[in-house]
């Protein structure tokens, strides 16, 4: 039996919730956001479930705790809810120890309130403040000892806080607790430069299926949000033939019509390569449709992509006013990826848009190096999938993640198509091109097309590749070189979907077998079922007539089988 | 030094643990040498008064409390000098010479 953590993305992870009935321990240091993810659990039961709860608080006053509380202080404007009852355990300041204590007057008042009000859920956060005067060990144990057990048979959901990482505190000092609650969550932070960065870790939950690993997490508004992402194989059942149109004729043809409707192209490219200008065209063919487009950039503001786009013909502005187009940019660097993929979630969520552009999608290693960026990238590409936005994800090919070699990172195995635009320098010329690397269930040309940008529009044209092409001297090995470079990068393609499409055979051989299996038992189960329902009152009479003939006739009952 | 009225003392306790029926023993004791004010002890288990234990925010026992002085002591009281500072504070009780409470 599980209950809602009212921890967005944390249910997912932990496959439903807090063990009712159960005492979990959140562990964290200082500003982890223990308290946040304690005043969360109380909100979602007062709030969601008529559930009443209690907070008792060793460290923060009710009051402070109350006006912080998420999603704009307790109690909660304009909402219908159950009581939240708070409790200050913090002892006065003047108190004077003599002697040990025990925690009586907490369980005494606890049990008191669950029979009066009703009380379900139970917080009690940061005990270990209680315990910072005491100085013997085994006393805090056996109070944390005589908590836990109280707690396990008070039929209260219980989170308990406590904080790691206290200087002066042995390491070990909640051992105990992590050890006999039912389930611990522990909150991990760690510096990326200068940017922090969460996670959320399930050590353990007793008798449940959790996700194990480490879970990147933001505390906002609203408190705590897990980045949970759904398994790839959701994602797959997305296949769509519709098509829509790339903002470019040419391009349109060479795609069999399109972009694939629910899928994420990459177009990577040079700086100047147009990524940006094939994304705004994308953009303008959406905006055409009246379909509702999204454009995400980094480090440059949206109101200049607009208005470079005038420079091929293509004019945003009337959609970007009516909200048709909603464009949004942020400065890569000063959030960490999985706090950008939260924005980006909040405004699809908000907009409902059909297609997204994401520019660059590397920018999202400036702030967390690219393990964390292509960690995101899936992320938004899992997003994009889950609701059928068709995407559209540039990268810069001088960023980090595109170092060595393009066809090995990540985003470009994860992208459903990819595009490459680029220059080629012949005859003291300098032109742009374009080749399709990779479409998923896409026939599309491997050739290399000239891309041409002008007043009037994006166009594509036909490059010579044949062999009567005469080619001399530098162009020549440049060529060579080119055509091998295009060789490697599709025979490293073709490993990669090579790999991904053993391992889907081998999971639906698996599916297949474990299915085989079920309707071979099914066929068996079901034989004997008919069997006896034909037989019935027939196999009685023979029954009775066995046992009449064994019992005159075979003196031996142990040989009468078969 | 005497006062018209008693001076209230409540020890919050938890049933009969060890730790209460030791504090009980020691509050006893510490005022039965007592030289001071007039006072009055009153004994209150948390589990069969509940609501007192919340209005005191009492939330560890033994708890001793001076509501009039807004002082509270808590521990099974048994360092003893802590004990006899608390009720020479209240008027209750001499402190012996010499002794310096940590």
């Amino acid at each position: 039996m599980m209950i809602a953590s009212g921890i967005v993305g944390l249910d997912a992870v932990l496959n439903g919730g807090f063990l009712t009935g159960r005492t979990t321990v959140v562990s964290g240091g200082t500003g982890s956001g223990k308290t946040v993810l304690a005043s969360q659990f109380l909100r979602t039961g007062a709030v969601d479930h008529g559930e009443p709860g209690l907070m008792i608080l060793f460290e923060e006053s009710p009051a402070t705790v109350a006006a912080h509380f998420p999603g704009g202080g307790w109690p909660p404007a304009g909402e219908q809810h159950a009581a939240l009852h708070f409790i200050d355990g913090r002892l006065p300041e003047d108190t004077v120890q003599s002697g040990t204590f025990d925690v009586g007057g907490l369980i005494a008042i606890a049990t008191s309130l669950a029979k009066t009000h009703g009380v379900k859920r139970l917080a009690i956060d940061g005990i270990d403040a209680l315990f910072a005067t005491v100085t013997d060990l085994q006393v805090r144990r056996r109070e944390l000892t005589r908590l836990l057990d109280w707690l396990a048979v008070s039929g209260l959901t219980a989170v308990l806080t406590v904080k790691t990482g206290v200087a002066d505190e042995p390491p070990t000092y909640f051992d105990l607790a992590e050890f006999a609650a039912d389930g611990v969550i522990a909150l991990d932070s760690t510096m990326i430069g200068e940017l922090q960065r969460r996670t959320l870790r399930v050590v353990k939950m007793r008798g449940s299926s959790f996700i194990s690993g480490a879970h990147p997490y933001v505390i906002g508004e609203v408190g705590i949000r897990v980045l949970y992402a759904p398994t790839r194989t959701r994602w797959l059942a997305q296949a769509d033939e519709t098509r829509l149109s790339t903002g470019v004729e040419r391009l349109d043809l060479m795609l069999q019509g399109g972009y694939r409707v629910g899928t994420t192209t990459l177009v990577s490219g040079t700086p100047g390569a147009a990524k940006t200008t094939l994304a705004a065209a994308f953009l303008d063919a959406g905006v055409r449709a009246g379909e509702r487009c999204l454009y995400v950039g980094f480090d440059e503001p949206a109101e200049q992509v607009v208005a470079d786009a005038h420079s091929v013909g293509i004019v945003l502005d009337d959609a970007l006013r009516s909200g048709l187009l909603q464009a949004e940019s942020y400065t890569a660097a000063a959030l960490i990826a999985e706090e950008h993929y939260l924005a980006i979630e909040g405004l699809i969520v908000g907009n409902s848009p059909s297609r997204v552009v994401i520019d660059s999608a590397s920018s999202l290693d400036k702030a967390g190096g690219s393990q964390i960026g292509d960690a995101i990238r899936e992320r938004l590409v899992v997003l994009m999938k889950s609701r059928g936005i068709t995407a559209l994800f540039t990268a810069a090919a001088e960023a980090n993640m595109l170092n060595g070699n393009l066809a090995r990172a990540r985003i470009a195995t994860i992208c459903d198509a990819w595009i490459q635009v680029g220059f080629s320098s012949e005859y003291g010329e300098r032109n742009r091109t374009l080749v399709v690397l990779k479409a998923r269930g896409t026939g599309h040309s491997n050739q290399i097309r000239e891309l041409l940008l002008s007043s009037s529009g994006i166009d594509l044209a036909d490059v010579y590749t044949s062999p009567g092409d005469v080619l001399s001297g530098t162009a020549r090995v440049q060529r060579e070189q080119q055509i091998a470079a295009q060789r490697e990068i599709e025979s490293e393609r073709a490993s990669d979907d090579l790999a991904w499409l053993d391992r889907e055979r081998d999971k639906l051989a698996r599916s297949l077998e474990d299915m085989q299996r079920r309707l071979a038992q099914m066929a068996d189960d079901r034989a004997g079922l008919l069997e006896r329902v034909k037989s019935g009152g027939k196999a009685r009479a023979r029954d009775t007539r066995e046992i009449r003939s064994q019992r005159y006739e075979d003196p031996n009952p142990g040989s009468a089988d078969g | 030094m005497n006062a018209a009225e008693p001076i209230a003392l409540v020890l919050f306790v938890s049933d009969d643990s060890p730790r209460s029926i030791v504090a009980t023993a020691n509050i006893q004791q510490a005022l039965e040498a007592g030289t001071g004010s007039d006072f009055a002890l009153e004994i209150v288990n948390v589990f069969a008064e509940p609501d007192r234990a919340l209005a005191a925010r009492v939330l560890v026992t033994p708890t001793l409390l001076a509501p009039a002085a807004a002082r509270r002591l808590v521990g099974d009281l048994s360092e003893h000098e802590k004990l006899r500072y608390f009720l020479h504070g209240l008027q209750i009780a001499e402190v012996p010479p010499g002794d310096d409470p940590a």
